[in-house]
């Protein structure tokens, strides 16, 4: 907030040229940087309300320089909201899908209130595996290219000039290059038996021009690539590496990772918290599905959910040094016992608070925790549907101002 | 103020400031109490308070309970620094729980003031930059306006719509979901 010094003396009199009223109060007058603290404290549903209340405020409202203090002080989450449960490779979900006549949408939930401050709803149907960078997010359309579509214009494109098969695109942004990339991925046979994923990328500039996908090298381990097993940390995408029925030996927590500006996979995998720590040697220190992987606030984390009985308890671990593949758990949580059987809940967020969100897929709900209380508090509730594809990220806010709308697209 | 040891902090909060409201009241503060805005800290800073700090956009009425809330803030500042040393203490934690409480209680009487008032408290707070003033009262106006229709609120705060009806249609258009 600028200093206030250079105001002239009496509040009541004439304001500064660029200072000048913006609200007619009662008997009031209020500057325009008070007048946005007030609008700064307001959720985002009541802000779109005042927009219609006189031109001053709808002004003062559509700032964009508001609206990135508004979305600083509100964080969001981007979800995508299917109407109906579907995965990758269930073609008999898709078709209770097609039977279903709605359409998925872009939903950003402020969690300060639960509310649904935006809609995107031009989501093709069959969308899923929501992938979330900057401004921008990706999905799979089954049987129909891959979308990308720009929040901030709400302009889409297409990924690919054919259907892609069912295999998510996954959204890169390289700090390094301010290059974002996408990645494909194809599985395959390889030589000598079983299966493997060719791997495509493609510099993503934002004109929806003619997409080029270069080939990478084949990831030296097979990837988990749904949503919740991948995450991208500066400039890097990590994979929890697939485990098979034969690989006993495997580590169900090692990670894969490929460095984006390069696009080169790293030599080896990264040893997951659980395994470095007991070294495997502990038979019941987890399978592969206890783990998840998850981007917060600019580290890669990985969720560990420890079952015993009826009690589920959630261990966060940070990876603090890549290099020396050190892993610092900064959470552990005691969940509530009706989750014991589904682990399909993951981190999104984490606010300055240190308050952690959490998508509950099955649950249709998105849920806060709070560390300080140990307490848990429901953000929203998804309206007796399900966000199938919940993969959500604290996104930027842009309010649909008249320049630009959502819904128009 | 964190580094100073226990005789510095005597002569610190022995400092006093002399506040000028508009209309030429005086008021002795502390500095620790006066410190509460950012702006005086600046002068303070400057050196340059000697003689008075005259505050010619606050009324006496204003500044006294500008004062009022600086005072009762101010202890809760030094009470904070004091326990964080042994917050451990399960004891040390519950007095600073009660002392929330009550600060919390005196802020909801604070604000138990008519809209003149406020709309002067909040301009005095933004004046003086006094971050938790600010915060509290724009709070107030904020959650006076929540849930309520643009017409409600053009009411309340007799603002004359100056929008064209095509306009107005538009903007409820583009969010919708606002208006449901």
């Amino acid at each position: 907030m600028g200093s206030a010094l250079g105001r002239p003396n009496r509040k009541r009199s004439n304001f500064d040229g660029d200072d000048a009223p913006v609200a007619v109060a009662s008997d009031d007058v209020f500057p325009s940087d008070v007048l946005r603290e007030i609008f700064l404290r307001l959720p985002a549903k009541d802000l779109c309300r005042l927009r219609v209340v006189c031109r001053s405020w709808r002004s003062l409202t559509s700032d964009p320089t508001f609206a990135e203090s508004h979305s600083r002080r509100h964080p969001v989450v981007i979800a995508l909201h299917n109407p109906s449960t579907c995965t990758s490779d269930d073609e008999s979900l898709f078709n209770y899908l097609s039977f279903h006549k709605k359409v998925p949408e872009i939903h950003f939930v402020d969690l300060a209130s639960g509310d649904i401050v935006r809609r995107i709803t031009t989501v093709p149907r069959r969308s899923f595996h929501l992938s979330v960078q900057l401004d921008y997010v990706c999905f799979s359309v089954y049987k129909a290219p891959g979308v990308v579509l720009d929040t901030a214009t709400g302009e889409a494109g297409n990924l690919h000039r054919r259907a892609a098969p069912a295999s998510p695109f996954i959204l890169g942004f390289i700090p390094s290059t301010g290059e974002l990339k996408v990645l494909r991925f194809r599985l395959d046979f390889v030589h000598g038996g079983g299966y493997g994923h060719k791997c495509y990328a493609m510099t993503f500039d934002g004109d929806g021009g003619d997409y080029v996908w270069r080939e990478l090298p084949r990831p030296r381990v097979s990837l988990e690539l749904t949503p919740g097993n991948t995450a991208i940390v500066g400039g890097v995408a990590y994979f929890l590496s697939r485990v098979s029925h034969k690989e006993t030996s495997a580590e169900p927590d090692s990670i894969a990772s490929l460095d984006l500006a390069t696009e080169e996979w790293r030599p080896s995998t990264i040893r997951g918290p659980v395994s470095s720590l007991l070294g495997g040697t502990d038979p019941y220190y987890g399978r592969r599905k206890d783990f998840r992987l998850a981007e917060l606030n600019g580290s890669l984390v990985m969720v560990h959910y420890c079952m015993y009985q009826d009690c589920c308890l959630m261990d966060i671990w940070f990876l603090v040094d890549i290099d020396k593949g050190v892993w610092s758990r900064r959470y552990s949580v005691q969940c509530e016992p009706e989750w014991v059987h589904h682990r399909e809940f993951y981190p999104v967020a984490m606010l300055n608070d240190g308050r952690l969100v959490m998508s509950m897929l099955t649950e249709r709900v998105i849920r806060m925790y709070d560390p300080r209380t140990s307490t848990w508090a429901t953000v929203m509730v998804t309206g007796g549907e399900e966000y199938a594809a919940g993969s959500s990220h604290v996104g930027r806010l842009l309010y649909p101002a008249t320049n630009f709308l959502a819904a128009d697209i | 103020m964190a580094s100073a040891g226990s005789g510095d902090e005597k002569a610190a909060a022995a400092a006093m400031i002399t506040l000028i409201s508009s209309d030429n009241e005086k008021f002795e503060v502390t500095e620790a109490t006066a410190t509460l805005s950012q702006t005086i800290r600046h002068m303070i800073e400057d050196g340059c308070t000697d003689g008075g700090v005259p505050l010619p956009n606050v009324t006496s009425k204003i500044l006294a309970r500008v004062i009022e809330y600086c005072k009762k803030h101010a202890t809760a500042a030094a009470g904070e620094e004091g326990s964080s040393s042994s917050f451990s203490d399960a004891a040390f934690l519950e007095v600073d729980r009660a002392f929330l409480e009550e600060l919390e209680e005196f802020d909801d009487a604070f604000l138990e003031v008519d809209r003149a008032t406020l709309f002067d408290l909040i301009l005095a707070a933004n004046y003086l930059d006094i971050k938790g003033l600010l915060n509290l009262t724009c709070q107030k106006v904020a959650d006076s306006v929540k849930g309520k229709t643009p017409e409600q609120i053009r009411e309340m705060y007799n603002i004359v719509n100056d929008l064209t009806p095509e306009e107005e249609a538009e903007i409820r258009r583009e969010t919708q979901w606002a208006f449901e």
